[in-house]
């Protein structure tokens, strides 16, 4: 079973993906916040990262800058969400190379197929 | 002809014209015929005061304002441009642009001196040798040189109020900008604070839907997409309202790229025949040249088609029939979409109400049409206008309406 590391804040959306991402069956770990994200991805180990951008104690990009670093997460697939529709936060994201970016809200199928992109399904 | 609103003494002067002189020379006779000469004159009365020496007249400036100055070339303590180059100082003191010194007209002894160059280049308006002094010589120089004087001062306030008027809308202009982007800086924040509710709320119904919670029945079915249908409404809502104020801030930008107009067209349909059929409203693309591209932001042109189509859809009456219609320009430069109706029409007195953000047309019993905010036309006008487009209407009242633009080939 494939890993997804969910590193989403808001609590109902959290717990929405984590449903809906079990019913995609793969398994999911979740932080709700930037600071545990490195921990738990090192340990973890995931597939295939769900970053939210916004977040309490840093943003998505500064988690994907140390994801990158790290030799353990160096090219695990990051698949950004967002509910903001500022363009620079999607070409911003652009640039972190094996990433992807999902606008909030987004729906099922984009998820999959988003999903099947980074080769998680 | 001095306006009357210069006629600044008005106490000697009631209607016709006044003008208020220093005479500068240290020679009595003189002074006195002059005095005498202007004293004739008919239709323009002279006050008239004396100086003696430069130090005089300065000291006169001083306390009082006067139209004019005339002013001998010699005078026992200087020359008559020393009076003109220490008025000059002295306005410049002030430091008001919006004042002038007396004009200055300076007489010589002689017409053939050098003393008229030196006199104009000190600042001078004017200068008079004392052998051609008229009566009539004399009010002419003198009228002229207060007419040009009043000229130059109207000239210069009227600059200043220019100046004034064009800070002023500077600076509201400048306080608009902070506004907007205030105003789209705050719809940013509402729009990402809406979205990640919104997005769980979605996410759940969405997984009832997909029977992640267990079996769904047909009924609850129905109800489920009605629940995500309103999800998605209240997401469209807030891009409307965040494209009118990048709109508005000039922050949004087209992404121009090359697409085949086939899928403009398609995609712009797929998403409205669902509701059309619903409401058993005949949908019909007229045949068109499927092999053509466009350079255009292919997004923002499907938006527009989209709103169009949909609009027409809303206002069409079953039965009815909504046409889309794709055609080359005859000179092959331009193509142009148009969207026909056989609903209700626009009346002529709504024409350019529709166009207005927040406009909804309202039926005789007064229910409002349409959902949304209204703003749908009004930002398909501006995304066109992006495209250097135009959007064209008409429309004839029971009948039905017509949308059209071009667009660039």
């Amino acid at each position: 079973m494939k890993k997804v590391l969910l590193i989403e804040d808001d609590e109902k959306l959290s717990l929405a993906l984590r449903l809906r991402l079990a019913h995609m069956n793969l398994e999911v770990h979740s932080v709700s916040d930037a600071i545990r994200a490195m921990d738990e991805a090192v340990k973890t180990n995931p597939d295939v990262v769900l970053l939210d951008i916004n977040l309490p104690g840093g943003d998505g990009f500064m988690v994907a800058e140390r994801l990158r670093k790290h030799h353990a997460t160096m090219s695990t697939p990051i698949i950004f969400i967002t509910a903001s529709e500022r363009a620079e936060l999607e070409s911003k994201a652009n640039q972190v190379p094996r990433s992807f970016f999902l606008q909030k809200p987004f729906d099922a199928l984009q998820l999959q197929d988003t999903m099947e992109a980074c080769k998680c399904l | 002809m001095i306006p009357a609103s210069f006629a600044t003494h008005a106490t000697q002067c009631k209607d016709e014209e006044c003008i208020k002189l220093l005479l500068v020379d240290d020679d009595p006779g003189y002074l006195d015929l002059c005095r005498r000469q202007l004293g004739k004159s008919t239709g323009t009365t002279f006050i008239m005061e004396t100086a003696a020496s430069v130090e005089e007249a300065f000291q006169r400036c001083e306390s009082t304002e006067y139209d004019c100055l005339l002013v001998d070339y010699k005078l026992p303590d200087g020359s008559g441009t020393d009076i003109v180059d220490r008025l000059r100082e002295m306005y410049e003191q002030r430091n008001d642009p919006s004042q002038l010194p007396p004009p200055a007209i300076i007489v010589t002894a002689e017409s053939g001196q050098h003393a008229p160059t030196q006199a104009i280049r000190a600042g001078a308006v004017d200068f008079i040798a004392k052998r051609n002094v008229t009566p009539q010589s004399l009010k002419r120089v003198i009228t002229t040189a207060v007419e040009r004087s009043h000229l130059e001062l109207s000239v210069i306030q009227r600059n200043i109020a220019l100046e004034r008027a064009y800070s002023m809308l500077e600076s509201a202009n400048r306080q608009l900008e902070a506004k907007r982007r205030e105003i789209l800086h705050f719809y940013h924040t509402v729009s990402h604070e809406v979205k990640t509710p919104l997005a769980a709320a979605r996410e759940f119904i969405s997984l009832l839907k997909d029977g992640a919670a267990g079996e769904v029945t047909p009924d609850q079915l129905i109800l489920l997409e009605h629940a995500m249908e309103s999800c998605d409404q209240i997401k469209s809502q807030f891009t409307e309202l965040l494209d009118l104020a990048r709109i508005d801030n000039n922050k949004l930008r087209l992404r121009l790229s090359t697409v085949p107009v086939s899928s403009l067209i398609d995609r712009s349909v797929a998403s409205i025949v669902e509701s059309a059929r619903e409401k058993q409203v005949n949908m019909l693309v007229t045949e068109y040249d499927h092999t053509i591209d466009l350079r255009c932001d292919a997004d923002r042109i499907v938006q527009v088609l989209s709103n169009l189509v949909s609009n027409a859809v809303k206002f069409t009456p079953a039965e009815g029939t909504v046409t889309l219609t794709f055609v080359v320009h005859p000179d092959g430069k331009s193509v142009e979409f148009s969207v026909c109706d056989t609903g209700c029409g626009i009346a002529r007195e709504n024409m350019d109400l529709i166009f207005e953000r927040l406009y909804q047309i309202e039926r005789e019993d007064d229910t409002v049409l349409s959902s949304g905010l209204g703003l749908g036309l009004s930002i398909c006008r501006e995304l066109l206008l992006l495209h250097d487009s135009q959007l064209e209407v008409s429309s004839e009242l029971g009948k039905g309406s017509c949308f059209s633009f071009k667009l660039p080939r």
